[in-house]
């Protein structure tokens, strides 16, 4: 599962979203963030994630979506089980030993359903952006070129370090290593047996990588150009203004109590 | 505190940081349970050792390493809450490694004797309920997942993995120093803060203190528990300040 997500599945630029400046992606994608913590309603969470799930297969994100549906699935239940639970014990002293009401479980599955949307709408965010993408959005941004350049760079020798990791898993297993059995003590130490080689293969790598960054005179703190600037369209401004009036339609209603539930314990 | 800002200045330490960042996002993503059951008993193996070796670029790193596995899973959630709290934990081991007078001696870790162990120890279960305190309360406060169940899944695996840790830099420890790439070692003599002053101890002893009793009050007393998580990250917060 977690393997056919992991980093940033790039699309082909295709679509009119997909071509939109990363800047106005992650514009909305905070817009949307927003908009979905700030309902605390069921009715109002499956109105969002409906949304959510839709615009993804309009754009091409469906397969995508598919792929995760048993993940975020998980997570919904499993956030709802966990606040039912929580809200649960605290109103026993109430309740006495009275089965969870119908209430905290409306109110428990408003908050498994926010985490899911939350999840979707991230996922529907790497489908339309690539790692370029976001790199180009935050020196344009104007972060700091060092902590820009931190991040393309771990961006890049992270599927290294997985790929690395995978292998050294998988090499271990063959030898008769698992790591669900046996004492905790002897857990642990089959956890080392995994930790040790990736950690000197990564301190290896980036030995070398500090040389050769240091022999080209690399700094980090000096001004550098950027051969791609990004120039935002008349589209982005529509869609920038568009998500900006919803966000502050949805703070205006929910400052009104619209689509707002309060947690059952309270 | 002076050396987490100083070091962007460094190439080593800059490089440092995406090592850090990719190898714990790595850590987190092969052996990954889903968000709310975020056990990551692997990648939090690496937080103390990598503290403890690369100092403030392990703080960053965490941190980074944190938006990569959540960037790569699609998790907000994940992006919102686990920065923060994986950048103290990131930080709070090597700032007190030199700072929590008269148990500590020094930058240099050498575990040879059983105050060495003991401050290990310490550290590890200090830097796991800090770190585990503001994801926790940060998620509460979101509403995503309750702080008590979250606040004990993270912090007691972290309390375990970070004591468990101590066997990876027992045998990584003269290796990277080998490699000359531990921290004081590379970062420039101006860019080094002072632990030895009266505020700096003061500051660690608070860090201690706040991060141990409001972990467990705000677990121990659930329906105060937002309200006394959150004076525990301010309490962090004024600790990290005391440090600069």
């Amino acid at each position: 599962m977690i393997s056919s997500l992991v980093l940033l599945p790039q699309f082909e630029k295709k679509g009119i979203v997909a071509r939109l400046d990363p800047r106005t992606k992650m514009f909305c994608s905070l817009c949307v963030l927003g908009m979905i913590t700030r309902f605390s309603d069921l009715k109002f969470l499956l109105i969002i994630t409906i949304g959510v799930i839709g615009a993804g297969c309009l754009i091409g994100a469906g397969p995508l979506l598919a792929r995760a549906k048993w993940f975020v699935l998980v997570v919904i239940a499993f956030s709802t089980v966990t606040w039912a639970v929580q809200i649960g014990g605290a109103m026993l002293p109430h309740f006495g030993f009275r089965l969870i009401p119908k209430e905290a479980w409306m109110f428990s599955a408003a908050m498994g359903l926010r985490f899911g949307s939350l999840l979707l709408s991230g996922l529907l965010f790497l489908s339309i952006t690539t790692a370029t993408d976001l790199q180009d959005a935050l020196t344009s941004l104007r972060f700091p070129h060092a902590m820009v350049f931190t991040f393309s760079l771990s961006l890049r020798l992270l599927p290294a370090y997985v790929d690395t990791a995978v292998g050294i898993l998988e090499s271990q297993r063959a030898r008769g290593l698992d790591l669900r059995m046996g004492s905790l003590r002897t857990r642990a130490r089959n956890c080392l047996s995994l930790a040790v080689p990736l950690f000197m293969h990564a301190v290896r790598q980036t030995h070398l990588l500090a040389i050769g960054l240091e022999s080209r005179a690399f700094s980090p703190v000096e001004a550098r150009s950027c051969y791609r600037t990004l120039r935002l369209r008349l589209a982005d401004y529509l869609v920038i203004v568009l998500f900006f009036v919803a966000a502050l339609g949805v703070c205006w209603a929910t400052s009104r109590g619209v689509g707002v539930v309060s947690s059952p314990s309270l | 505190m002076r050396c987490v800002f100083g070091m962007w200045s460094n190439v080593r330490m800059v490089v440092l940081v995406a090592l850090s960042g990719a190898m714990y996002a790595a850590a987190i993503l092969v052996l990954r349970t889903p968000p709310p059951l975020s056990t990551q008993w692997i990648g939090q193996l690496l937080p103390m050792p990598l503290s403890l070796l690369f100092g403030p670029a392990a703080a960053w790193g965490m941190a980074l390493g944190a938006i990569l596995a959540g960037i790569a899973l699609g998790d907000y959630s994940g992006l919102i809450s686990g920065p923060i709290g994986c950048f103290i934990a990131g930080a709070l081991p090597f700032l007190l490694w030199s700072r929590l007078w008269p148990v500590s001696w020094g930058r240099q870790v050498r575990l040879n004797s059983l105050r060495a162990w003991f401050l290990f120890t310490l550290l590890a279960v200090v830097s796991a309920m800090g770190g585990s305190l503001v994801i926790a309360w940060l998620m509460d406060v979101l509403r995503l997942v309750p702080f008590r169940f979250l606040a004990l899944l993270i912090g007691l695996g972290n309390i375990v993995s970070g004591t468990v840790s101590l066997a990876l830099l027992l045998v990584v420890y003269r290796r990277v120093e080998a490699f000359g790439l531990v921290w004081w070692e590379i970062m420039d003599e101006q860019d080094l803060d002072h632990p030895r002053s009266v505020l700096s101890v003061a500051g660690a002893w608070l860090a201690v203190v706040v991060c141990v009793s409001s972990w467990t009050f705000a677990i121990a007393l659930p329906h105060h528990a937002r309200f006394i998580a959150g004076g525990g990250v301010i309490g962090i917060v004024l600790s990290l300040a005391l440090m600069w």
